[in-house]
């Protein structure tokens, strides 16, 4: 913005301002690093320091030795969450585009009273429905097992269909009359001729539907009793000091498990950043134009 | 602007084979959305109904659900850690969404800025948001600790910090810290909002004089309202909502300080299995939400600005 209009001094002052905030909101990481990288004798709050003095790399080894078993099987707990992970996706890529093309593409009378409800669905607090889906779940016997977490994703999700359907409705009418006059059915134009243009909107369902899962703490923490069933996060969670203050496991390996679970996200955001961008320029802009 | 779909004509002739393709129509609507409609049906409407109903019992899920009238909402209001929880998430949240929206208009304004390397501190910006919230929980719970992170740098400045998490005082200033550091989506929602803006407006503004400020305050926020309104929104409800925060951090404590809406009710409902009273708890949260959210829609028509408005 105005780019041309900020002399050097004021270019200047922008870049300290920029560098300061910057590194404070840096700090927590470097401290993350830190800790993480400290071994046991240093292994008391007060000793850790802001920037890594040491670098105790066994902490990592530490928290891969026996994945499969023991008391914290990191192993077991990551082939879970993956499963939780790509069947949601698989899930919510399949049903919120179908829903999103019923509402960008068929034609019905009260098609709208039928949107706005689907949008009214985003104000709703999930605490609502918690405790009746558990019991639900619970009678049909799937307590302590993942499928709790996994079918709802099979619904399609409000905020999903919005903005792909706002994706849907950008495909110029052309291209459907030209596809009708060929012959294809109305499944047919939704797999050859839509979804091949939305990747970037099935891209960005895949991503918001792999920070969910990936990160969920209270469905796990519901759903789960075994730790053998236990997705990465809730693993984390219940080692973490607070909800485990016998202290089974020193501070550092907490954060090395912490900051492992990072990583899948950020390394995420640098691959999706171009598809995420795209649909938050629709966002933004689509108020202001 | 959006183009206006031009309907087309119907001759007489084919009034007949248009309610065929109505019907048809109608039919294929329903096959597409049916994904949506059976999970509304079958996990959102049902379940409501069901929690509804649940309200009104008393029902550990192993005994026989006993009906016990309005005694559950009558209790709620005698809870006085229920009522605790409330006024604690509402000081949370009165905190939390403003300066978090402020602080990411700041960020996103000074981002907004057409410098070189402005690439690597957006990223910069935005990484903490995308950090795991059970990572970034188990972090701050050492940032915060009494000799942890933060009252070492105070500490530096002269100030004696306190424990964070377990002085009634403090924890819930240590929450409100915790979502300051995740503030970069609001700020990307923001950013590009505020990079949205054509460079015409600023260029007639500044040929009167106006100065930054002026254009920001006049022009900048204007425009952006919407966004800004779509995140007021959306922060309040999250806020309301906080769990793992709350969950990992402190678990309520100290002595119920830090005691929110949604960590006591998982309480009550997951370790005490009183689920008529945890339901009532869920329908009191809803109301609330309610109200909240129509409060902020009506005052937007007073400050929420829609170019549309004006053509």
């Amino acid at each position: 913005m105005l780019d041309k209009h900020l002399n050097l001094p004021k270019k200047i002052v922008v870049y300290i301002v920029l560098c300061f905030f910057g590194f404070i909101l840096f700090a927590p990481f470097l401290y993350m690093i830190s800790i993480s990288l400290a071994s046991p004798e240093t292994n008391i709050i007060q000793n850790f320091t802001f920037f890594p003095k040491e670098f105790y790399w066994k902490n990592f080894t530490e928290l891969f030795s026996n994945v499969f078993g023991g008391s914290r099987p990191i192993g077991l707990w990551f082939l879970n969450t993956m499963f939780v992970v790509l069947l949601s996706i698989i899930g919510q890529i399949f049903s919120s585009s179908l829903v999103a093309y019923g509402f960008a593409q068929m034609q019905y009378k009260h098609k709208n009273k039928y949107f706005l409800l689907l949008l009214a669905t985003m104000m709703l607090p999930a605490q609502i429905t918690l405790i009746p889906v558990f019991v639900i779940f619970r009678n049909l016997g799937l307590y302590n097992t993942l499928w709790p977490l996994i079918i709802p994703q099979f619904f399609a999700s409000a905020y999903n269909v919005f903005f792909t359907r706002q994706f849907m409705t950008a495909i110029p009418g052309s291209l459907y009359e030209a596809a009708e006059m060929d012959g294809l059915n109305n499944f047919g134009i939704y797999r050859k001729i839509v979804l091949p243009l939305i990747m970037p909107a099935l891209a960005a369902i895949a991503i918001f539907t792999f920070n969910h899962a990936w990160g969920d703490v209270m469905g796990p923490l519901i759903y789960i009793s075994d730790s053998s069933k236990f997705t990465l996060a809730l693993g984390a969670a219940n080692l973490s000091a607070s909800t485990n203050p016998t202290g089974t496991l020193n501070t550092s390996l907490v954060m090395c498990l912490s900051l492992l679970l990072s990583i899948p996200q950020i390394l995420l955001y640098f691959f999706g950043q171009k598809y995420l961008f795209q649909l938050k320029l629709g966002v933004g802009s689509s108020g202001t134009k | 602007m959006e183009s206006k779909i031009v309907e087309e004509t119907t001759t007489s002739s084919n009034i007949a084979s248009k309610e065929r393709r109505v019907k048809i129509n109608r039919r294929w609507f329903f096959i597409f959305i049916s994904p949506w409609l059976i999970g509304f049906l079958g996990l959102t409407v049902g379940p409501m109904i069901y929690s509804f109903i649940m309200s009104f019992t008393d029902w550990d899920m192993l005994t026989k659900m006993e009906f016990i009238g309005l005694d559950n909402y009558i209790n709620l209001f005698k809870d006085q850690i229920f009522l605790l929880s409330i006024k604690n998430t509402f000081i949370y949240a009165l905190m939390s969404v403003p300066i978090s929206l402020l602080v990411s208009l700041g960020m996103a304004y000074l981002l907004s800025f057409k410098l070189k390397g402005m690439r690597f501190f957006r990223t910069l910006y935005y990484l903490p948001a995308i950090v795991p919230i059970v990572a970034s929980s188990i972090l701050f719970t050492n940032i915060l600790a009494a000799n942890g992170l933060l009252n070492k740098v105070l500490g530096y400045i002269g100030i004696e910090g306190p424990a964070w998490l377990l002085e009634k005082g403090a924890v819930l200033y240590g929450f409100v810290l915790l979502a300051l550091w995740g503030v970069g989506s609001t700020m990307v929602l923001l950013l590009s909002a505020i990079n949205s803006i054509g460079d015409e407006m600023y260029e007639a503004a500044m040929m009167e004089g106006a100065s930054r400020l002026k254009m920001f305050r006049s022009i900048t926020i204007p425009l952006i309202s919407p966004v800004i309104f779509f995140n007021l929104i959306t922060g309040i409800i999250g806020s309301l909502q906080t769990f793992t925060q709350v969950y990992l951090l402190t678990d309520g404590g100290p002595d119920n300080a830090s005691s929110m809406i949604v960590p006591y009710l998982y309480k009550n409902a997951f370790s005490y299995y009183r689920m008529g009273y945890a339901s009532a708890m869920a329908w009191v949260l809803f109301a609330i939400i309610l109200v909240l959210s129509l409060i902020v829609l009506r005052s937007s028509k007073m400050w929420v600005f829609y170019e549309e408005e004006v053509k």
